[in-house]
């Protein structure tokens, strides 16, 4: 079992939703190796629908790059919402729509201008 | 810009009925994301839930859909698949509505490799009502009917289907969602019984008064915590794989479905 | 040919195509001729696992577009109340054979006669058939399934053990001559149809599994598009419609034969293998100067109170002989007790009153 806390991980290789408990330092080495990977060209346009975020947070905990946060709005089903914080940092790699239970989340590429 | 599932939700009556967190919502996703990839025709499918919160599943694909009587969900789809065999029949049900009260047709549809594709999403209760006891509760857990902690061992319905003649048997859970989509779309192509189980979180009920965690997120880190593969789980001993789950695609075979040997016999009789 | 074979073939000339079932007797040999014939014309058999799988797999077949049918006997029938109910709900036409058997035996009995009607649980009508021959069977069977689709609603065929295990002579017309009544097919592209919306027949228009319009269906109270939904109004209109599509026809398509009722002052209203004695029993009454009639009832719900009414209007009093602890005869008494004195005369030990006993009780209230 992978040990919670301290588990070591070829950073080339990681994906943040297969592996948890990582530590903080392990999660900025991924992080900063995914942001070299990212093409400069390939930007992603990312959006929550309010009308449907039941404010779970899987988004938040599974992303890989960090795009959303937990906010305090208050969506309109009651929940505190999800946030696109940092949607220049999506590589597309679509793990938010994979584990959003909602249908609330839209990730799209933007195109060549 | 829109999530690219909600084509196929009936309606497009968003939001759903599942709580926070659900993992019946994530099983909606990955049906949702296998059919999209397989590029299934929806007009013939067929979707057949029971009774319970992952049974609700069919009322929002946009499909035909059978929200039928707690338990029965396999017995109309011996009916409906026999009826017309080109329809591809997906079964959605929970571990109540399947192993306990449904538990004879899970086994007889097993035995008779019947072509569907049963989903089960297993929450270790009966959530719907309010968290009473379930086949698949762990033992020494708290439920309604069980206040004490269970008394009962539980099943391991992949086991059953399997001894029962299930021709694609398969465990994930709703924090393996890339592995699930690749079992779902295996078990829709599979000619046969294709059963896959999902052990999905349930922040609500089972999550808050069984495991003590009401968090969606801690909850859904709890499956990916205790979840093995089979080639771990094979490095494990038996105690330190009590209460933990195993994952994976136990059984690929291809034998003559049902519908299958019935046409054959019928061109037998018709003399074709 | 055997009851249980005539009622294979009725059911087969009405275009029945799915059939699944679970050995009990008195019923076997329907299963067994099902299992014979269905892929002889193209349909498909299956024994299913209990008679709970039996109902519900003939739900979802009839759903997928084939017309289907289940048998059973009593104890077995049991089993099936929830299915009747959820083809209820969801409007599926479907026909259920229950060979009426005694509780633990095999001797013919008609006790089943209020549980064909009420057994299912919830607001419902209920067309039931009860036939008194071999001839009977074939033929009703073939308007079981006619009522069936004509009303999206399951049709019990009420045999019992004596009609089912029984051999007589019978006459199948040629396919041209029967009426055989199918479902109505939605006429409006998906978008527009209302899968739940009743004409001016309150039966709505019925689609199918595999073609366009993919409609949901529910246990659950629904609005006309099929949508779960709930509402005090909602659930009364509802059920409204769907009981009233029935009731309101009651009148009109009930079936039954009349022996001497123009004049007669002792009626007796009775049904199924009863009937054959009773029958005997009126003609010799008449000989003897009784002024004795006959109401057989070849459909006993929903109850055909024009034709009792009719049939009672001389008769000042009003026999009901059963085979049971005396059911059917509530029925009769409620819609005739204001006018003429109606007397039960159950019998309830697996033997139909004979002739010369139905004689006696003329005697008694003449």
């Amino acid at each position: 079992m992978v040990a919670a806390g301290k588990a070591q991980i070829d950073p080339s290789r990681a994906c943040s939703h297969k592996v948890v408990g990582i530590s903080e330092e392990t999660r900025a080495v991924q992080l900063a190796s995914r942001k070299q990977r990212q093409p400069a060209d390939q930007h992603f346009k990312v959006k929550i629908d309010e009308k449907l975020c039941k404010g779970c947070y899987f988004c938040v905990r599974f992303c890989p790059m960090g795009v959303f946060v937990k906010s305090d709005l208050i969506g309109d089903l009651g929940y505190n919402l999800a946030r696109v914080e940092y949607a220049e940092k999506c590589t597309g790699c679509k793990a938010c729509l994979l584990y959003c239970p909602d249908l609330a989340v839209a990730v799209e590429q933007e195109t060549e201008k | 810009m829109e999530n690219p599932n909600l084509k196929y939700i009936r309606g497009r009556r968003l939001p759903h009925m599942f709580c926070q967190g659900c993992g019946c919502g994530q099983i909606l996703t990955a049906l949702l994301f296998a059919i999209d990839e397989l590029r299934l025709d929806t007009s013939s499918m067929v979707a057949i839930g029971g009774v319970g919160c992952s049974s609700r599943i069919p009322a929002y694909l946009d499909m035909y859909a059978i929200h039928g009587i707690h338990g029965r969900s396999l017995a109309y789809a011996t009916g409906v698949k026999l009826a017309k065999p080109e329809l591809k029949v997906v079964v959605l049900t929970g571990d109540g509505d399947c192993a306990a009260i449904g538990g004879n047709h899970l086994i007889h549809a097993a035995r008779r490799n019947l072509g569907v594709t049963v989903i089960m999403a297993n929450n270790g209760s009966y959530a719907m009502t309010g968290g009473q006891l379930a086949p698949t509760t762990g033992q020494g857990f708290y439920t309604t009917t069980s206040p004490r902690g269970n008394i009962e061992r539980p099943f391991d319905i992949c086991r059953l289907v399997e001894a029962a003649g299930g021709t694609y048997v398969a465990r994930w859970t709703t924090a393996h969602p890339a592995s699930l989509i690749r079992a779902i779309k295996e078990g829709l192509l599979h000619r046969g019984f294709a059963f896959i189980e999902v052990v999905s979180q349930c922040p609500t009920i089972y999550g808050r008064y069984a495991l003590g965690i009401s968090d969606p997120v801690k909850s859904i880190e709890y499956l990916k915590e205790n979840s093995f593969t089979k080639e771990q789980a094979e490095k494990l001993s038996p105690e330190q794989l009590v209460g933990k789950i195993t994952v994976g695609k136990f059984v690929e075979k291809h034998l003559p479905t049902l519908e299958d040997k019935y046409l054959e016999m019928e061109q037998r009789v018709i003399g074709v | 040919m055997l009851g249980n074979y005539a009622i294979v073939e009725g059911a087969i000339a009405a275009g029945c195509r799915f059939f699944a079932g679970y050995p009990i007797t008195p019923a076997n040999e329907i299963s067994e001729r099902m299992a014979q014939r269905m892929p002889e014309v193209g349909g498909r058999f299956i024994q299913m696992e209990d008679e709970l799988g039996s109902i519900y797999a003939v739900c979802g077949a009839s759903l997928a577009g084939k017309k289907a049918m289940t048998a059973t006997a009593s104890a077995g029938y049991n089993y099936m109340q929830e299915g009747i109910e959820y083809a209820v709900a969801a409007e599926i036409p479907i026909v259920i054979v229950d060979v009426m058997r005694q509780r633990g035996e095999n001797f013919p009995t008609q006790s089943d006669v209020m549980q064909a009607r009420y057994g299912a649980a919830g607001d419902h009508e209920m067309i039931v058939l009860t036939p008194s021959s071999v001839q009977e069977l074939f033929d009703l069977t073939i308007e079981a399934f006619n009522f069936a689709e004509r009303f999206r609603n399951p049709v019990i065929i009420l045999s019992e053990a004596t009609i089912s295990l029984m051999r007589e002579g019978i006459t199948i017309p040629n396919h041209e001559e029967l009426r055989i009544v199918n479902r109505k097919k939605p006429i409006v592209p998906p978008s527009e149809f209302m899968p739940f919306r009743g004409e001016e027949d309150l039966v709505p228009r019925m689609s199918e599994f595999g073609d366009e319009y993919k409609v949901l269906y529910t246990h659950n109270p629904h609005d006309e598009w099929g949508k779960i939904a709930w509402t005090p109004k909602l659930y009364e209109d509802l059920y409204k419609r769907i009981t009233e599509k029935i009731a309101s026809k009651a009148d009109e398509i009930a079936l039954y034969d009349t022996l001497f009722t123009e004049d007669s002052e002792i009626l007796l209203i009775t049904y199924g293998s009863e009937a054959r004695g009773c029958i005997e029993a009126v003609r010799m009454a008449r000989a003897m100067g009784i002024k004795a009639g006959l109401l057989k009832l070849k459909m006993i719900w929903p109850v055909p109170v024009k034709a009792m009414t009719e049939a009672a209007r001389r008769s000042k009093k009003i026999l009901v002989p059963e085979m049971n602890t005396g059911r059917y005869f509530h029925v009769v008494k409620e819609v005739l007790g204001c006018s003429a004195e109606v007397i039960s005369i159950p019998k309830n030990q697996g033997r139909i009153h004979s002739p010369g006993e139905m004689l006696q009780e003329f005697r008694k209230v003449a």
